[in-house]
């Protein structure tokens, strides 16, 4: 205990080094448990996103076709053939508008609930009673009620009268009053009684029919219900759901991957910061060993120590980390369902649970952080062993060379053989560790060549990149945390930017009208081309299944200026593609299609014609790109359609400005309002797509510059363990006559020294993370792919991000140093 | 010539000022050498820093004239001109951390030499070799500073101080953490080889030995300076 009070009493004398250690410590449990929260809602949200707040749901009937969906005769149809336990559910996303602009980034689901049926069956199965707390539905979807999440309500506001669908006057929500409920499966939806949800949308069909049954419905009533059911409509299993199970998946790998990368970075953060810590007491703790305080107790305090600390951090970083999250939440609920094209809710985390998790990690990243140095420590304040650390540079250059062929080898045997997407993302990681190996192992050598090729008559800056050298050897660990970050950095930045590039020339190539008019009215296209002079070609659009997976065949104009606009990622001859495509022999797929299926080019396949549904064998004559699209796709030429059957919404508009203008006086003497269609010219459509665009990865962007921020903490805070360690050869610099802020910008250009070659090192190796984002990861997880573009302006913009955040971080530091007069570092150093 | 006249210095410790140069007046002739000697704390070094420009006395004056060179008066020098100063006219031994240890002997050798080499002109290499050679580091100077022993490092040190032909050298301690029979060879090769180059030397020690190979030799006691005859 005398320990304890000593130690207690030591924080006097490293009041900044025990600040900087628990802020990286909030840092890290901040960003950690934020992570955890996002991930704990989105998985909750999708989990449930099929139960509709209704327990026990085991399976549901659907149509078969989108063209043929569930009626209300189909529904009273099964309810009197005596299929048991049924409820109807009808669903429709739409912009919600107020004051003439949407409230939500992102459309809302709205959710009609036969409550007629769903309440005598919840009765019946006794379902009420017994999940009383968890059974959302007990608090009745009366008529006129819509049931939100709190979160929501506040968005929604009061006066529910001043909404109106899709800013339509005639769908109003004025009949509605909210009832709000704390259940992260609603996220933005609307729940309502299906009378409700028939009023707002009045041709609605319905969406599902779910079996509610406890237990859960065997086979020989599954089979049974089969045969009851009406031809277009399907039973399936809401366990099952191998698409939904794979975005999960894929969703919780993605953020796992991101907290492991946090977890890293901020392993090395805490590793600096104890060092900062244990380096200002090291003296203290000489004084403790004089008076015969055992090296165990100092260990074993200061391990106790760092757990506390760890733990005052977890519950500051959960209290922060969930007004971070809260403060973030609309743009990350927009990002994650504009990337899943599924609603994410709030999410309900347990505190608890979250304290346990998050403080766990926390206690295990501290141990593991803080090990090396307690070792050191401990060897240091040995009084019977001699403490070696001069280890020769040749034999640690071999040691991570060796590594990092080890390292590069198991990657490559990764990339080429992983099937699984965790093992793509460890691959990732690998890559990641050779990098940083192969960094330690060439580090002294380049800066010993840099160093020599500083003229000698320049020998104070000769004499700081020698410097340098010396001090790479004692910065290894920020080094690593530095490379980690910026590798990560820049192999993100190129994905994002290729990316963003690869979507705009696409857009720019495939968006080849003047203007694109998206209407679900039915429009004469003869009748407008007579009246108005506009060409209006439609995007004509029929699913299919297709070897059990949901197809999407679209119409697409054969004409010349259709053709430039196509961007092939595989194609033989464009002229006898287009030849192949025009005669209807031909199908152009999109990667989605070809990947997730196995084709190549040249392949057959059986399609059922557009106009006739008769089987028809189709060669595939091209493979396009299509980015970011979820669906698999087959473009077949407009000649094949049947153009009064099909479904459009889109249509490609050939037209004047001053044809425009007949075109919307057209629409008004056919009686379609204005609410009913949208014209877009190319450009506005261009830059809403790119809008989006940038919205969509406005976290990616976010977590890199986090990362960066962590990283050049790390980095910030091993510098100024070393600067203690430089102040002898600092002194001596300026006992020669050297001015104190010459010799601290000599010392700032041998930190920057480090930085500028650690960042010459991360960017092969971010270049190498990128292809394997784009080239392996994006392909194994959604079936696509873009060219990689390196741009070199970009890459040097992250150099100078970095280098920028590296010199905030450390100059108040310096600055405090070179304030410092040379008198006083005589003095400390005697 | 260096001349201290009335010199005065005090800290504030523990909220009490503390006298520790009280009126004290010396005078050191160009080429001389002189010897300090003094309990710990007395204020040796803190005299030192002083002449060094390294501190700021609060009241008296310490000049340097001499070697075709106006009258430098040390304690009003501003900051860049103290360190002009300590970059061209002395030159400083301290008790340890004298050495650069991520360059060789040569390099350190040769550093304030490089520093106060005028423009387009090359450092006197005839000179440092001489300094090197008469030092007996001929042998050690592609080696670097951790691979040399405690006597051996004190020798560059001198020659280091020496090897931009400085007015004076100021020496804290320089063999304090060396055995009697190193100290006296390196305080001999420092004397000597002030003595040849016409520099001026003051030794601050608490060695008798080192400090009775000096042509003048104080002692120091309760901020005022006691000569030993």
């Amino acid at each position: 205990m005398v320990f304890v009070k000593l130690l207690i009493s030591s924080y006097k004398q490293a009041k900044f080094s025990l600040l900087m250690l628990l802020l990286s410590l909030v840092i890290a449990t901040t960003g950690l448990s934020a992570v955890l929260i996002i991930n704990n809602s989105a998985k909750q949200s999708y989990s449930s996103s099929n139960e509709f707040l209704i327990p026990n749901v085991s399976h549901q009937i659907i149509a078969k076709s989108e063209d043929t969906p569930i009626t209300t005769q189909d529904y009273v149809f099964l309810k009197r053939s005596g299929v048991p336990n049924l409820v109807a559910i009808a669903q429709q996303s739409s912009y919600l508008f107020k004051d003439g602009q949407s409230i939500t980034p992102s459309k809302i689901e709205f959710t009609g609930v036969d409550n007629v049926s769903l309440f005598p069956i919840l009765i019946s199965l006794n379902l009420g009673e017994e999940e009383e707390n968890s059974q959302p539905t007990n608090i009745g979807l009366l008529n006129g009620t819509a049931i939100v999440h709190q979160k929501f309500a506040n968005l929604l506001g009061s006066d529910l009268s001043e909404l109106t669908i899709d800013g339509q006057s005639n769908q109003r929500l004025d009949f509605l009053s909210i009832t709000t409920l704390n259940e992260p499966t609603l996220g933005n939806d609307m729940v309502m009684d299906l009378q409700d949800y028939f009023k707002l949308f009045p041709n609605a069909s319905l969406s599902r029919l779910l079996l509610v049954s406890k237990p859960e419905l065997k086979q020989r009533d599954l089979d049974l219900i089969q045969q009851w059911l009406p031809e277009h409509l399907k039973i399936e299993s809401l366990n099952n759901d191998v698409n939904n199970q794979e975005l999960t998946n894929s969703f919780h790998l993605n953020l796992v991957a991101m907290a492991l990368l946090m977890f890293v970075v901020c392993l090395f953060i805490v590793l600096n910061s104890a060092n900062l810590l244990i380096n200002s007491r090291m003296g203290w703790f000489k004084v403790c060993r004089q008076l015969g305080i055992p090296r165990k107790t100092i260990f074993n305090v200061q391990l106790i120590e760092i757990l506390t600390l760890g733990f005052v951090a977890t519950l500051i970083g959960i209290v922060v980390s969930v007004q971070l999250v809260n403060f973030v939440s609309p743009t990350v609920q927009a990002t994650l369902e504009g990337l899943s094209g599924k609603e994410v809710g709030f999410g309900n985390t347990s505190f608890i649970s979250l304290l346990v998790q998050v403080f766990s990690i926390t206690a295990i990243g501290c141990i593991l952080a803080i090990a090396a140095p307690l070792i050191k420590t401990n060897q240091q304040l040995s009084t019977t062993k001699a403490y070696l650390s001069n280890i020769k540079l040749g034999k640690q250059a071999l040691y991570f060379s060796c590594l990092t062929a080890v390292l590069a080898s198991i990657c490559a045997l990764l990339l080429i053989t992983a099937s699984s997407l965790m093992l793509l993302l460890i691959a990732s990681a690998v890559l990641i560790l050779a990098g940083c190996s192969a960094m330690l192992a060439s580090y002294p050598l380049i800066l010993k060549r840099l160093a020599a090729i500083v003229p000698s008559n320049m020998p104070l800056l000769k004499v700081s990149s020698q410097q340098s050298v010396l001090l790479c050897g004692k910065t290894k660990i920020a080094c690593c945390a530095f490379f980690i970050a910026a590798t990560s950095n820049i192999g993100m930045n190129l994905m994002v930017d290729s990316f963003r590039l690869a979507t705009q020339s696409w857009l720019e190539s495939r968006l080849a009208s003047d203007y694109y008019l998206y209407s679900d009215e039915q429009i004469n296209l003869v009748d407008v081309e007579n009246k108005t002079g506009v060409v209006l070609t439609p995007r004509i659009d029929s699913k299919i299944i297709y070897k059990d997976q949901s197809i999407q065949l679209f119409s697409y104009p054969t004409t010349q200026q259709f053709k430039d606009a196509m961007v092939f990622s595989d194609v033989d001859n464009i002229n006898t593609t287009w030849e192949k495509f025009e005669n209807g022999s031909g199908v152009m797929v999109n990667q989605q299609f070809a990947y997730s299926l196995g084709y190549q080019l040249g392949d057959n396949i059986r399609l059922p014609h557009p106009s006739t549904d008769t089987i028809t064998n189709f060669t595939i004559v091209g493979i396009i790109y299509d980015y970011g699209n979820p669906f698999k796709q087959a473009l077949l030429p407009i000649g094949l359609f049947d153009t009064f059957n099909g479904d459009t919404s889109i249509y490609a508009v050939e037209a004047s400005s001053s044809q425009i203008t007949k075109l919307d006086t057209y629409f008004a003497s056919i009686d379609i309002d204005t609410d009913d269609y949208r014209l877009y010219k190319v450009e506005d459509l261009l830059a809403l797509s790119m809008q989006t665009f940038d919205q969509t990865f406005l976290i990616t962007d976010g977590l890199n510059v986090v990362t960066l921020l962590v990283a050049s903490f790390s980095l910030a805070c091993a510098m100024i363990v070393l600067m203690h360690d430089d102040r002898p050869h600092n002194m001596l610099i300026r006992s020669f006559g050297i001015g104190r802020i010459k010799t601290q910008l000599l010392s700032l250009y041998q930190y920057l020294l480090l930085c500028i070659v650690g960042l010459l090192f991360a960017t092969p190796f971010g270049i190498l993370l990128s292809w394997v984002l784009i080239y392996k990861i994006n392909l194994q997880a959604f079936n696509w792919t873009y060219p990689l573009i390196i741009d070199g302006i970009n890459i040097l913009m992250i150099y100078s991000v970095s280098i920028f955040v590296v010199l905030c971080v450390v100059i108040l530091p310096f600055i405090r140093a070179s304030k410092r007069p040379i008198i006083e570092d005589i003095r400390w150093l005697n | 010539m260096l001349e201290i006249t009335n010199l005065y210095k005090s800290y504030v410790e523990a909220g009490q000022s503390r006298v520790i140069l009280n009126n004290l007046s010396i005078t050191l002739e160009q080429g001389h050498s002189l010897s300090i000697q003094g309990s710990s704390g007395s204020g040796k070094s803190t005299l030192l820093h002083l002449i060094a420009g390294l501190d700021k006395p609060d009241s008296g004056s310490i000049t340097i004239t001499g070697n075709n060179r106006p009258t430098l008066n040390i304690h009003d020098l501003e900051e860049r001109q103290a360190d002009n100063y300590r970059k061209t006219i002395i030159g400083i031994i301290f008790q340890r951390f004298n050495l650069i240890d991520c360059i060789n002997v040569i390099d350190n050798i040769s550093l304030p030499a490089k520093l106060n080499k005028p423009e387009n002109k090359q450092i006197d290499n005839a000179y440092i070799s001489n300094l090197i050679a008469v030092l007996g580091l001929s042998t050690l100077q592609k080696k670097m500073p951790t691979e040399l022993s405690g006597g051996e490092q004190q020798r560059v040190a001198i020659a280091r101080a020496l090897s931009h032909k400085p007015a004076m050298v100021l020496a804290d301690e320089p063999t304090g953490n060396l055995d009697n029979a190193t100290s006296n060879t390196v305080s001999d090769l420092l004397y000597s080889t002030c003595k040849s180059l016409n520099t001026s030397l003051i030794v601050v020690t608490h060695s008798p030995s080192v400090a009775n190979m000096a042509d003048n030799k104080v002692y120091l006691r309760n901020g005022k300076l006691e000569v030993i005859s």
